[in-house]
């Protein structure tokens, strides 16, 4: 943990309530989705946030992305604390800067537009490149870099497979050179062929482009592949945090231990292969 | 099965290419072609043998009265002898001239209107609220109240009519852009950095455009024949400019003696509204995002 001083993200204490107005006032009521839920996020680390659905991971990314705003606490991105801030003046400092890759990548792109578009899209929306010809050559880098045929951009969602397009999404991502990449449960819809791929090559892209990622998934035989540190959330409180050794090794709470119980007994030869 | 048959769907859709994939859906699907073809073809008829014709709707024969149909007049004259086909030919062109009015106007705004509601829930609560209490009217009532109070001529039938189908409209538009902006896609678009004017312009509308161009065929098929239902009571297009409905209006005391002056325009109308529906019918398949994914 060489960078704990200088972290790139940090998550102080947030609180999210979902209110549901009733007819009566009886009949409202408060979910509290996030109860008091810090971490940081070091650069150039990993840091997977796990639990069972329901437990808050995806309102957290959600937040984290600026999507939704928490009901109070701070996010501070590089020393600059972007809770509070405008539309506009997140989409000046924050928007390029953390980036988020969805679960199902069907939904995450526009089914009438072209993979290559949707691509030089996220260029111009960035304000990336001079002109459309700059713009193209961007995106046909980095569809090459993540494993894709520069023939497949003209291509429309609905011809590629869930993998090549979580590919896709991945090279929408990160071609407006973010610092952060978080990832929504982005290769549990992916059979486990594809999501050892896909594992790999972000492994490959974090040292290319000094990427930090925030994992979150259900799915603890994968953040032992990929994380440095864990933070497992349970009905929106984080119950426990530590580096992988400690959570693997000597978890401390029941709620871990029955997490780590739940993963299947892997089959050695899949797992070597997985680690190397 | 239904497997099996989706898979061979799929195939021809991995060779073909994107921007044609629309126009080769429309080129398979006979009942957007029949009814399409159909429909230009009966647009023509109406605007062209008239023009070219140089047929005569409009003075009065009273030596020619309710003649039978013959070679010099196939569809028989009317009450005041004028040639029911040059009429009938005129009516539909004052028809067809009614119902695009009313579909590209209140189309137009209802996308508008629609896109917008869906996008800013607040406004759209209110557009919405409005529109309930237009669609509250009957059509033809409201088109008569404003017929009333601004004179009758096509202009304001066109006019009426429009604002009555604005609503429809804009709930087809709303409700398919509201299923958009739950698609991630729209929040990946927003956590770029983007404004809502590219949201909207630039990717939900390329989503929406299908269910709006079936709903603007139906509202045309609709406009034809509440202007007819109009110009039926008389609150329509004016005497002595043709439209079926008026062609009808006269023919009714003289349905026993002369049935050709019902028939025609009726069956004319009756067969123009079915095309349409029917190319609208074909469109709703080809746009359907099922068929081509």
């Amino acid at each position: 943990m060489t960078n704990q001083e200088n972290p790139i993200l940090q998550v102080n204490s947030i609180y999210k309530d979902f209110i549901s107005r009733g007819l009566t006032r009886k009949g409202a009521s408060v979910f509290h989705a996030l109860q008091n839920v810090s971490f940081e996020l070091a650069g150039k680390q990993t840091y997977a946030l796990v639990g069972e659905s329901g437990s808050g991971k995806s309102t957290t990314g959600r937040i984290i992305c600026a999507l939704e705003k928490p009901t109070t606490g701070s996010i501070v991105f590089e020393g600059n604390n972007y809770t509070d801030y405008s539309p506009s003046l997140l989409r000046e400092r924050i928007r390029g800067n953390i980036q988020m890759v969805f679960q199902d990548p069907f939904s995450a792109l526009n089914p009438r537009k072209a993979v290559g578009n949707a691509i030089v899209e996220a260029l111009e929306i960035q304000k990336i490149g001079d002109s459309r010809s700059d713009r193209l050559d961007m995106a046909v880098d980095m569809i090459e870099r993540v494993g894709l045929s520069s023939k497949q951009i003209d291509r429309f969602p609905h011809q590629f497979s869930g993998g090549q397009l979580q590919r896709v999404n991945i090279a929408r991502a990160l071609v407006v050179r973010p610092k952060i990449l978080i990832l929504d449960e982005s290769v549990s819809a992916l059979d486990v062929s594809v999501q050892a791929q896909v594992l790999n090559l972000l492994q490959d892209l974090k040292e290319e482009f000094s990427l930090s990622y925030l994992f979150i998934t259900h799915d603890l035989s994968v953040v032992r592949f990929i994380a440095d540190r864990i933070g497992v959330l349970r009905k929106g409180e984080l119950v426990e945090e530590g580096t992988v050794e400690q959570i693997f090794g000597n978890p401390r709470t029941d709620y871990t231990r029955n997490l780590l119980g739940s993963i299947p007994l892997p089959d050695p030869r899949r797992h070597q292969l997985m680690a190397a | 099965m239904t497997e099996a048959t989706a898979v061979t769907h799929n195939k021809p859709a991995k060779t073909r290419r994107g921007s044609n994939s629309w126009w080769n859906a429309v080129l398979s699907s006979p009942s957007t072609m029949i009814g399409g073809g159909l429909l230009l073809l009966i647009a023509l008829a109406c605007v062209l043998v008239p023009w070219l014709g140089n047929m005569d709707g409009y003075t009065t024969n009273t030596s020619a009265m309710l003649l039978s149909p013959s070679a010099g007049h196939p569809m028989g004259t009317d009450n005041v002898g004028r040639d029911t086909f040059t009429r009938v030919l005129l009516g539909g062109k004052a028809s067809l001239t009614v119902g695009i009015s009313v579909a590209a106007i209140s189309g137009v705004i209802g996308f508008v209107v629609g896109l917008y509601a869906a996008y800013y829930p607040k406004i759209g609560y209110l557009l919405m609220r409005i529109c309930d209490g237009l669609m509250a009217f009957p059509a033809i009532l409201f088109a008569i109240v404003f017929i009333g109070s601004f004179g009758q001529s096509t202009r304001s039938v066109v006019l009426a009519l429009s604002i009555v189908f604005v609503p429809m409209v804009a709930r087809v538009v709303r409700s398919a852009t509201m299923t958009n902006m739950n698609e991630n896609y729209v929040q990946v678009l927003v956590n770029l950095g983007s404004g809502s004017f590219r949201i909207l312009w630039k990717n939900i509308v390329l989503n929406v455009i299908g269910a709006w161009i079936v709903e603007v065929t139906f509202v045309f098929a609709d406009a034809i024949l509440v202007e007819a239902a109009m110009s039926f009571i008389g609150a329509g297009i004016p005497q002595p400019q043709a439209s079926w409905g008026n062609m009808l209006y006269d023919s009714r005391t003289y349905i026993y003696s002369a049935w050709w002056m019902t028939v025609f325009p009726g069956v004319a109308l009756a067969l123009t509204v079915f095309v349409i529906n029917m190319f609208g019918d074909g469109l709703r398949e080809v746009f359907d995002p099922k068929r081509r994914r």
